[in-house]
């Protein structure tokens, strides 16, 4: 489709602002300094490139756009690891009201009770959801947690005199961000090995842990879609090391409302709220990804954070340990009104219900489609799972990136591929709770139709996609011919 | 101790929003007793607690001590009652900014942004059937960079704190030098703060210069940078600064140059349609909030931290890009791209651990741009100024006549935003100004006691020219 | 099959070397570009760093993955092969020629002596 800046009718008016200048006012040119006013170089890169045209042109052209789009609303999308649930449309119009939608961060705390409550009591029930006790929202996404609770498993090192801990442990099959976030906060990552059954090595683990090392940082269900059985005894090792126990909370929505990471020894824990709480994903964000800690790191929190004395709620920055700010205002308030109306909408005996469905589900599909495709992996599944092409498939010459573009041919979004990096051909399928049993029958049908295919017609699935409005796309062109931006001297 | 009433509070006073103990459980998942049984039967399991028995009992919990579900109506009901106890921008006339601006959204922004295919995909990691959100990001890339004056810009980040740390992590990156980050200190307290939290896990204590009464102290930066020299990695100085001031940076950039480090430039973008935008002085990174490029205030966030650079440091950007390709058939076609750079692939070494971003309020901004167009920011910001001053200068002479809270208005070159010096503490003019239904601006107190006295005032595209008589009427009286 | 050319010395990290008189060329194997897949950017020091035996010196990135390069020796830079700027292909398809990324004046002739022979190196990756 032509870009926006194609469509350009240089000076088409907009109905947006008054032509008349306030009265009594000077020209903007005369107020500000000389020589202060943009003016558009030779440079055409440099010059201002917005594109000129009518509302009604705008709003179709994004309208032709998302006729190239599909989300969670469009169709089923297992995306593994992403847990692609159902947002509630209540949610989306909670937050869009004007109580909500137009409050300035630094409005005085008197007249910001309701978004103050919101806020603190959805933390209140984020502890007792994750049974941790105290949570901060200030991390604005999954990876930002991390790097949050990292910055507090180092202020309570640091705090004790324990200076010696350079190391974050992270299992081999960890999501890319635990790494990074680690390095980001100045640590050396150590990679732990896995088992066979794809659980951590224990005898790995033992090897790598010493008073070095800061803490373990662990998916469970891990990134295999595996409960990590030996938790406790896990904990029990890192903790006796002297490290702390970091929960990445990818994967909470399996154990929504059954399980605790706080019960199982975690002592940092953070959370997707636009996975686990039905925030949407917008396209790659906004998330949201509060940090909960047990007690004995609670001092060490970000600031600022709600506190309410008597029946008034403020914002407070008074936390003399704290590990100080990580954003300019208290993380994504408005990302967080939705979560907490999904959580007031299941409430105490809704929530079980998530983690239960989300298993339920994946576990049905898994027991469908092991018959015809491989699965790496015996544990019992918890909400997602792998499953590889067949040896058959293989030897055609079908892989695992050519099963999902077909997938597309029959209207799904792919699953995750190629990742956890430690399987070969990891295709990961994440069913989420939201999705009725008519549905996941159809995408059976269409993965069995599509491993027919692989072995009959293998160019077909080869070739695939065939109905989307691109086909298969040059990536190494786009890295290795840089164009970043549409440039006016096209 | 304030430690422990944290947890008293917690544990003490649960929930103020009534319980309905009778509640009958309400949710979105659609499984019917009858399908639900026939799946069990397949997976093999008798019951929904069969599919966690291997899980260690010690983990699993009871019910949680949270209130019941609520229905949508109930619900709907809930929020409107807790809505009710916030005043917003909507009902009151806010001269507040800091960081977050209260401009004019067309409504086609929003309307827009409702689309279920973008709010509810995710990162476009399959080209074929997300090209819609990837032409999207790749038109906003074009306009953040044109805006900025900049070769290229990302695909957006949380927000402007940590835009301010990502840049900073750049330069160091680039430069190779991993020592020194000056930042003048008239950015805003709270990136400062989020910088030092930031750099700090590094190692790295950034040197601040202190601002020259409410301008940054180029001439001081560029003194501290010399005197670094080859440590310095960057210099990050404001633009409009946190106290609204705009002044030319061309200078401080060759003089930062010659030491071999870099220049950031911070600040709010929307004033980039009319005054010299960074990438035209000489800066090479320019970050900062988006917000104000049609993104609700919603509290603070969600926003988008954006950033630009010359198209030499493009491998040392964070966060996502997205870059134009042709398909299999010779097509045009947008995809992600230099994901090497990024952490699930380069983990440990990536530019950055950034992972989710903030998409859906980039692509508010393309829309807010695309509806504005040239014309509608240059407008918008041709007001803002104009109202500004206009503000300014009756505040001025009210200052020079009877005064009522206001002392003197310092002068030094603006945008929208401006400080007053106020007879009385500002907490109490703001009071008495929030009395007529006026958020009359940022409490400089807040951030330090020195400058309690001090009010930072915004005046967008917004405000009515009645709005700002009863500011001023306000003032005089208080 | 990957090719291992006769005559030159190898790392375990996948890097080879060629004595040209004085200087020690040094590049990617043909493994290395294979297992990449196709290279779109190369990161080299410029003439005049300085590298150390068996640390990064730089960087090669395909479309999906990114790794360091590791100098076989140490010792001083004096040629970067201006060719993969632009074209970062070459890397692929002629690995152990026109893909050269380096020339270093070896400080240290006894690091030569711990280098894989091409026997070594080939029974590594051949297995």
């Amino acid at each position: 489709m032509e870009l926006i800046f194609e469509k350009n009718r240089k000076g088409s008016p907009n109905p947006y602002f008054p032509k008349e200048d306030p009265a009594g006012s000077r020209k903007a040119g005369d107020v500000l300094p000389k020589g202060m006013l943009r003016t558009e170089p030779d440079d055409p890169n440099k010059r201002l490139a917005l594109p000129e045209m009518s509302e009604l042109e705008v709003v179709r052209h994004v309208l032709g756009l998302c006729r190239r789009q599909v989300g969670i609303d469009s169709t089923f999308y297992p995306l593994g690891s992403c847990t692609m649930k159902y947002n509630p449309k209540i949610n989306e119009a909670v937050s869009r009201w004007p109580q909500f939608a137009a409050m300035h961060p630094l409005q005085p705390d008197s007249t910001a009770q309701g978004t103050l409550q919101v806020l603190l009591e959805l933390e209140q029930g984020l502890c007792h959801v994750t049974g941790m006790d105290a949570v901060t929202l200030n991390p604005m996404a999954g990876a930002h947690g991390e790097w949050t609770g990292i910055l507090i498993i180092k202020a309570y090192h640091d705090s004790r005199g324990d200076k010696k801990r350079r190391k974050i442990l992270v299992p081999t099959a960890a999501h890319g961000t635990n790494p990074a976030s680690a390095a980001m906060c100045g640590y050396e990552v150590v990679a732990i090995p896995g088992t066979e059954d794809g659980l951590v090595d224990l005898k790995g683990l033992e090897a790598a842990l010493g008073d070095d090392v800061a803490a373990l940082m662990l998916t469970n269900p891990n990134t295999l879609g595996l409960f990590e059985t030996d938790i406790l005894k896990i904990q029990k090792m890192v903790h006796d090391a002297g490290g702390q126990l970091y929960y990445d909370g990818a994967n909470l929505n399996a154990i929504l409302g059954v399980a605790r990471p706080g019960d199982m020894g975690f002592d940092v824990v953070h959370m997707n709220l636009h996975k686990t709480f039905s925030t949407p994903h917008g396209g790659g964000g906004p998330g949201a990804g509060p940090v909960g800690v047990k007690k004995h790191l609670a001092e060490f929190l970000p600031v600022p954070f709600v506190k309410k004395t008597g029946d008034r709620y403020e914002m407070s920055s008074d936390r003399p340990k704290t590990i100080g700010r990580v954003g300019a205002f208290y993380g994504n308030s408005n990302v967080y009104v939705r979560a907490y109306a999904y959580f007031r909408t299941y409430g105490r005996d809704g929530l079980p219900e998530v983690g239960k469905h989300a298993v339920l589900n994946a576990a049905y599909v898994l027991a469908k489609l092991q018959k015809t495709y491989t699965r790496p992996l015996k544990n019992p599944c918890m909400h997602e799972f792998i499953l590889q092409p067949t040896k058959e498939m293989l030897a055609k010459g079908v892989r695992t990136l050519h099963l999902a573009k077909r997938l597309i041919d029959y209207g799904y979004h792919p699953p995750t591929i190629y990742f956890p990096l430690v399987v070969n051909e990891a295709m990961m399928i994440e069913p989420t709770e939201t999705e009725s049993k008519a549905t996941l029958d159809q995408f059976v049908v269409a993965m069995e139709k599509i491993a027919k295919e692989a072995l009959e017609t293998p160019e077909l699935v080869i070739n695939a996609p065939h109905s989307a409005v691109v086909g298969k796309v040059d990536e190494t062109k786009a890295a290795k011919d840089l164009d970043l931006r549409f440039c006016a001297c096209e | 101790m304030l430690f422990i009433t944290f947890y008293e509070l917690r544990f003490t006073q649960p929930f103020d929003t009534p319980f309905h103990p009778e509640s009958p459980l309400m949710s979105y998942i659609p499984h019917t007793e009858q399908e639900r049984k026939e799946m069990l039967a397949v997976v093999g399991a008798k019951s929904l607690d069969d599919l966690f028995a291997h899980l260690p009992k010690e983990t699993k919990c009871g019910p949680l001590p949270v209130p019941p579900g609520l229905g949508e109506m109930e619900l709907s009901a809930a929020m409107l009652k807790l809505a009710a106890k916030n005043r917003s921008a909507a009902d009151l006339a806010c001269f507040l900014g800091g960081g977050a601006y209260d401009h004019f959204i067309p409504p086609a922004v929003m309307e827009l942004i409702s689309r279920g295919e973008l709010y509810t995909a995710y990162t476009p990691y399959q080209p074929e059937i997300s090209q819609g959100v990837l032409q999207l990001i790749y038109e906003y890339q074009t306009m953040i960079a044109s805006l900025t004056g900049c070769d290229v810009a990302n695909a957006g980040l949380y927000e402007g704190g940590t835009a301010l740390v990502e840049a900073v992590q750049m330069a160091m990156r680039h430069t190779g030098r991993h020592a020194r980050v000056i930042l003048d200190g008239a950015l805003h307290p709270n990136y400062l703060a989020t910088v030092k939290t930031g750099i700090g896990a590094l190692g790295v204590e950034p040197t601040i210069v202190a601002p020259k009464g409410y301008q940054s102290d180029l001439a001081a930066l560029a003194a501290k940078a010399q005197e670094a020299g080859e440590e310095l990695a960057c210099v990050a100085a404001g633009y409009p600064n946190f106290f609204g001031s705009i002044e030319d940076l061309g200078k401080l950039a060759e003089n930062v140059h010659k030491t071999g480090a870099l220049l950031v430039a911070v600040g709010t973008p929307f004033p980039f349609g009319f005054i010299k935008p960074p990438g035209h002085m000489g800066v090479d990174i320019v970050c900062g909030e988006g917000q104000a490029l049609g993104v609700p205030l919603q509290y603070g966030g969600p926003y988008v931290g954006y950033i630009a650079s010359s198209k030499e440091l493009v491998r040392r950007m964070p966060g996502r890009l997205v870059g134009k390709t042709l398909d299999v058939q010779g097509r045009t076609c947008y995809t992600l791209t230099l994901q090497a750079r990024e952490q699930h692939i380069r983990r440990e070494k990536a530019t950055s651990n950034i992972c989710t971003n903030t998409a859906l309020c980039a692509m508010m901004a393309h829309f807010y741009m695309s509806c504005l167009g040239i014309g509608g920011l240059k407008r918008a910001g041709e007001l803002a100024v104009s109202k500004a001053d206009i503000l300014r200068r009756k505040l001025k002479s009210l200052s020079q006549t009877s005064g009522g809270a206001i002392k003197s208005v310092p002068d030094y070159p603006v945008f929208h935003e401006f400080v007053v010096e106020t007879r009385k503490p500002a907490a109490e003019v703001l009071d008495a100004l929030l009395a007529k239904g006026i958020l009359g601006g940022l409490d400089l107190g807040r951030f330090d006691a020195a400058r309690k006295n001090q009010l930072l005032v915004c005046v967008t595209e917004k405000r009515s020219l009645e709005e700002i008589d009863a500011y001023v009427a306000a003032v005089s009286g208080a | 099959m990957s090719s291992v050319p006769a005559g030159l010395k190898y790392t375990k990290e996948h890097e080879w070397v060629k004595m040209e008189g004085e200087l020690a060329v040094v590049g990617i194997t043909d493994h290395a570009q294979h297992a990449l897949g196709d290279i779109v950017f190369v990161e080299l020091p410029k003439a005049g760093a300085s590298v150390t035996y068996m640390k990064p010196f730089g960087t090669v990135e395909s479309v999906k993955a990114a790794s360091d390069l590791f100098s076989p020796l140490t010792g001083k830079v004096v040629e970067v092969n201006p060719a993969l700027a632009k074209t970062p292909e070459t890397v692929n398809k002629d690995p152990y020629s026109g893909g050269w990324m380096i020339k270093i004046q070896p400080a240290n002739k006894a690091e030569f002596a711990q280098l894989l022979d091409d026997k070594t190196y080939g029974a590594l990756v051949n297995k």
